[in-house]
């Protein structure tokens, strides 16, 4: 309205004149381009035909395959694996290769290994006798692969060099692009205890029964990754940096003893040999079975089994295609449960495998655990592709494979849990299946980024939870949502408030070490979060997620791919968010630094009569002006009339250019509000604000983050209304991750702290 | 090659959703009336093992120091490992309690009179005992200032200056 026009650009002329008034006291040094919104060109690689600007795989695009044909045995008297393998390494490069680079990651356990002297010693001062023993009087551990031939397709040695846990294999003649090559290799190893040793495999010995759980993985050599960002990737695997593997399809045969139940990567291929009729039918009822897992080996029966100790054997025969790795759990002490889920057009059989120590927990949550993911990490990116997807029980474990993780979650001999315990187990099974996704399927390089598979699975597994809880209240109750522990903004505040010398950005690989957990987990999940809830907005970000995961699908993505495809499917500019939460370790501090009030005045205020004094303009030869004048000052107490009635001059200009009907119905704005926010904290976000009105109602209000552009310390806006503003509250709703609320409110609040709280709380 | 210049991340990457990294982090808020008030956060498990400990038989599960019945143990806990001087004086901690959130216990201690001083030294050896890789973060915030620093086992008494 006209009205509102004229007062606001007198208001914006009069109040912005003391800033022009102001000199540049210095000379500024030269300006290098540092504002917060500059895109990302310096930081990213320039698109090229591989990767395009876009975010997706170029026309050049390639990625090797490799494949493998095994043959495994496992003692379980020596608790030892022995392997023969042959693996076919497709070169669908442009380049010719001279050698390969085979990972032979259990030699992280050689007993000469480096890896066991980069770690710190400590002594105790007291030890049960068994510990002693063991800490002081027994061999080290003889791990690590023994290698006991490397031979081509004719079965001549290949000359090969094992540099620790990487092993280069001399090629006899030039790989050239587009060839395949085949070579064999014999091994054997030590699997060592997972419980009391390290390791993401192992065995777990329960000494009630003498009956070992076995989850194996990492147990083969296997091909590093070759591609154009890195060349080969192959950096030593020092025990806390994950994996980065090609795909392939893998023909595998483990012989276990006969009494084990075992499940692998991959589909069963011999099934009625090993399954009785019994196993059979459950099996085909599983298949058929929608709502509730069937048992396939009751606890009674593993019981039975347990004591079984059978001296025969049995090979299990799995085919998977297209996966990047293999793994397998087995024991003759699991109870094996399944059910089917609808996934798509198809079927996918959610299992699980569990001691007796799992239960009740297990037999209770596991499966429709897994079933929850499946469908909810389907909607959100893809529908998982493989035929099952298996949770084993393992003490103090999480980990994943294709169609395969082990997952912790243990209750109390006597069968009771917490809810830590029982939030916690189904977090983790989430957590690990959802790891199918990312990187198993959407193969991103472990090494170099963890944040790519863990940050992004993270956020998933978030909206998993949540959603979980929301169609079944009956896990959470009487909690109304599920406890999730990472996505929420404001929990992440806490990390990020830490000393910047302590952090460092998710998008660095930094030497030191303080980079922590909340590092890769929870700062990504979270930045995806808030992305997704208050930057992008749902339906944008799903979109725009859901195109990232299917172009990289069964492909090797880097995180610019990601960063390019979320900004390039949804137009809206993020190089600003990524930079800040992504390439810098600051944090997000906004706060309302001042709040003026002003009113329409009879006679020029104090600011107008400090300009009229500096330009030497005497009252009478001022044209006719609405004056605005600061709260603060009405010393004649007129700030609570109408406008109308303190400014003759507006009145009679509305009464001559105003008919009688646009009269009665104008909003005259009585209160004239300035406020100077200010961001203490380096990151952009937007402002969200609450203005509270002395009728009661609230307007929410937000500012996009690009309000920031020009100034990044402070922006003023104005707000007028004819109600006055009781209270103004920002980011009500705790969406930015803010690190100090302090500063968040006008009126100032007097909030009590978490310490006060507490202390009253225990003390009265 | 970028990759040469960057070494493996961390103390935690693997898919170990439970924490693998040992770190705990407390508040010295040096109030306007007088008081130290700290708040100090760790691992639910790590402060259970700890205060149940290899001394005492092996107890299944995590316990609930939530409970009355542990009050003096983490007490007694606190003591040992957390000790603040002013000028080279040792000044009792008074411990209040702790409650749970999420997966951290939140540790309240409290020196509700202060003396004058000049030179404070903060001592945290909590969990010390459990890893020898913990780090415990120290925020100290005192007249609308702020500093952090990292105790570790090899140096965990440290001088404030603030």
């Amino acid at each position: 309205m006209k009205l509102k026009h004229i007062s606001l650009f007198l208001l914006s002329f009069i109040i912005s004149l003391p800033i022009l008034s102001q000199e540049a006291k210095e000379r500024n040094q030269e300006n290098i381009n540092v504002n917060k919104f500059r895109q990302l060109y310096q930081e990213f690689s320039t698109p090229n035909m591989f990767r395009t600007a876009s975010g997706a795989p170029g026309p050049a695009y390639y990625q090797q395959q490799a494949d493998y044909k095994m043959e495994i045995e496992l003692d379980d008297e020596n608790k030892r694996i022995y392997g023969f393998e042959t693996i076919t390494y497709t070169n669908n490069s442009p380049d010719n290769l001279e050698y390969l680079w085979v990972q032979l990651d259990q030699n992280v356990r050689k007993k000469d290994s480096p890896s066991l002297l980069i770690n710190e010693d400590r002594i105790s001062v007291a030890y049960p006798p068994s510990g002693f023993t063991k800490e002081f009087m027994t061999d080290p551990f003889d791990g690590g692969f023994n290698i006991e031939s490397v031979v081509d397709e004719n079965k001549n040695p290949i000359k090969h060099i094992i540099n620790q846990t990487m092993m280069r294999v001399d090629l006899p003649s030039t790989l050239k692009s587009g060839e395949k090559f085949s070579f064999s290799i014999k091994w054997w190893y030590n699997i060592q205890d997972h419980v009391n040793q390290d390791g993401r495999s192992g065995y777990e010995t329960f000494e009630k029964d003498g009956n070992r759980v076995y989850i194996i993985a990492q147990f083969f050599p296997r091909m590093a990754v070759y591609n154009e960002v890195e060349g080969w990737q192959n950096y030593q695997f020092w025990g806390d940096g994950e994996f980065a593997l090609p795909f392939g399809n893998y023909d595998v045969k483990i012989t276990v003893p006969s009494d084990h139940i075992l499940d692998a990567t991959g589909e069963l291929q011999n099934r009625k040999n090993i399954f009785s009729k019994d196993m059979m039918k459950r099996f085909n009822k599983a298949k058929k079975t929608y709502d509730k897992p069937v048992m396939i080996v009751t606890q009674a029966e593993a019981e039975e089994a347990e004591k079984g100790f059978s001296k025969k054997k049995k090979t299990w025969h799995f085919l998977a295609e297209n996966v990047r790795d293999f793994a397998f759990a087995t024991s003759r002490k699991f109870i094996w449960d399944m059910m089917a889920v609808k996934i798509g057009n198809k079927d996918v059989m959610a299992v699980s495998m569990y001691p007796k120590e799992g239960n009740p927990l297990w037999e209770d949550y596991s499966t429709v655990v897994v079933a929850e993911s499946l469908k909810t990490y389907s909607d959100y990116t893809f529908d998982y592709p493989y035929h099952k997807a298996i949770s084993v029980h393992a003490k103090q474990i999480g980990m994943e494979y294709p169609m395969i993780c082990f997952n912790f979650g243990r209750p109390n001999m006597d069968g009771s849990y917490s809810d830590d315990v029982k939030f916690g187990m189904i977090g983790v099974i989430i957590h690990e299946i959802g790891h199918n996704w990312f990187p198993m399927i959407v193969n991103s390089d472990e090494r170099q980024w963890a944040w790519m598979d863990e940050g992004i699975n993270t956020y998933v597994q978030y909206i998993t939870e949540q959603k979980l809880g929301k169609d079944f209240p009956d896990i959470i109750y009487p909690l109304e949502n599920f406890p999730s522990d990472r996505g929420p903004a404001e929990m992440i505040t806490r990390y990020m408030s830490v000393d910047q010398k302590f952090l460092a950005p998710i998008m660095a690989n930094p030497e030191n070490v303080y980079s922590l957990g909340p590092n890769a987990y929870g700062k990504p999940a979270t930045a995806l979060n808030i992305l997704r809830e208050t930057i992008m907005g749902k339906e944008l970000f799903d979109h725009a997620f859901k195109i990232y995961s299917k172009r990289w699908m069964f492909k090797h993505p880097t995180p610019e791919d990601f960063f390019r495809t979320m900004e390039d499917a949804s137009a809206v500019d993020l190089d600003w968010f990524w930079r800040g939460w992504f390439y810098s370790t600051d944090y997000v501090d906004i706060g309302i630094k001042e709040v003026n009030q002003y009113f329409v005045s009879t006679e020029p205020g104090e600011e107008m009569k400090k300009i009229m004094e500096e330009r030497g303009i005497p009252k009478d030869r001022l044209r006719p002006l609405v004056f605005l004048e600061n709260s603060k000052n009405d010393n004649e107490n007129i700030k609570e009339n109408s406008p109308l009635e303190n400014s003759k001059l507006l009145n009679n200009y509305i009464n001559e250019n105003f008919t009688e009907s646009e009269i009665s119905n104008l909003e005259v704005p009585k209160y004239f509000y300035e406020i100077t926010y200010d961001k203490p904290g380096g990151l952009v976000m937007p402002i969200i604000v609450d203005y509270e009105y002395e009728d009661g109602s609230v307007e929410r209000v937000t500012y996009p983050a690009q309000v920031w552009r020009k100034n990044d310390k402070e922006v003023k806006k104005l707000v007028t209304s004819n109600k006055k503003i009781i209270s103004i509250n920002l980011d009500p709703d705790l969406e930015t991750a803010d690190i100090d609320t302090s500063n968040n409110s006008w009126p100032k609040k007097q909030e009590d702290s978490e310490f006060d709280k507490f202390k009253a709380k225990v003390k009265g | 090659m970028r990759i040469i210049n960057s070494i493996i991340i961390f103390l935690i990457f693997s898919s170990f959703t439970e924490h693998k990294y040992y770190v705990s982090t407390s508040l010295f808020n040096f109030t306007e009336k007088g008081s130290l008030q700290i708040t100090l956060r760790v691992f639910k498990d790590d402060m259970s093992n700890a205060i149940s400990s290899g001394y005492l038989d092996e107890i299944s599960g995590v316990l609930d120091l939530t409970k009355d019945v542990y009050f003096n143990d983490i007490e007694d806990y606190f003591n040992s490992k957390l000790h603040v001087f002013f000028d080279s004086n040792k000044f009792e901690l008074d411990f209040i309690g702790l409650e749970s959130k999420n997966e951290i216990y939140v540790c309240y201690l409290e020196v509700e009179k202060l003396p004058d001083f000049q030179d404070l030294t903060i001592d945290n050896q909590v969990l010390f005992d459990q890893f020898n890789d913990q780090q415990n973060i120290i925020h100290v915030k005192k007249s609308g200032k702020r500093d952090s620093f990292i105790s570790r086992v090899n140096n965990s008494s440290l001088k404030v200056n603030i």
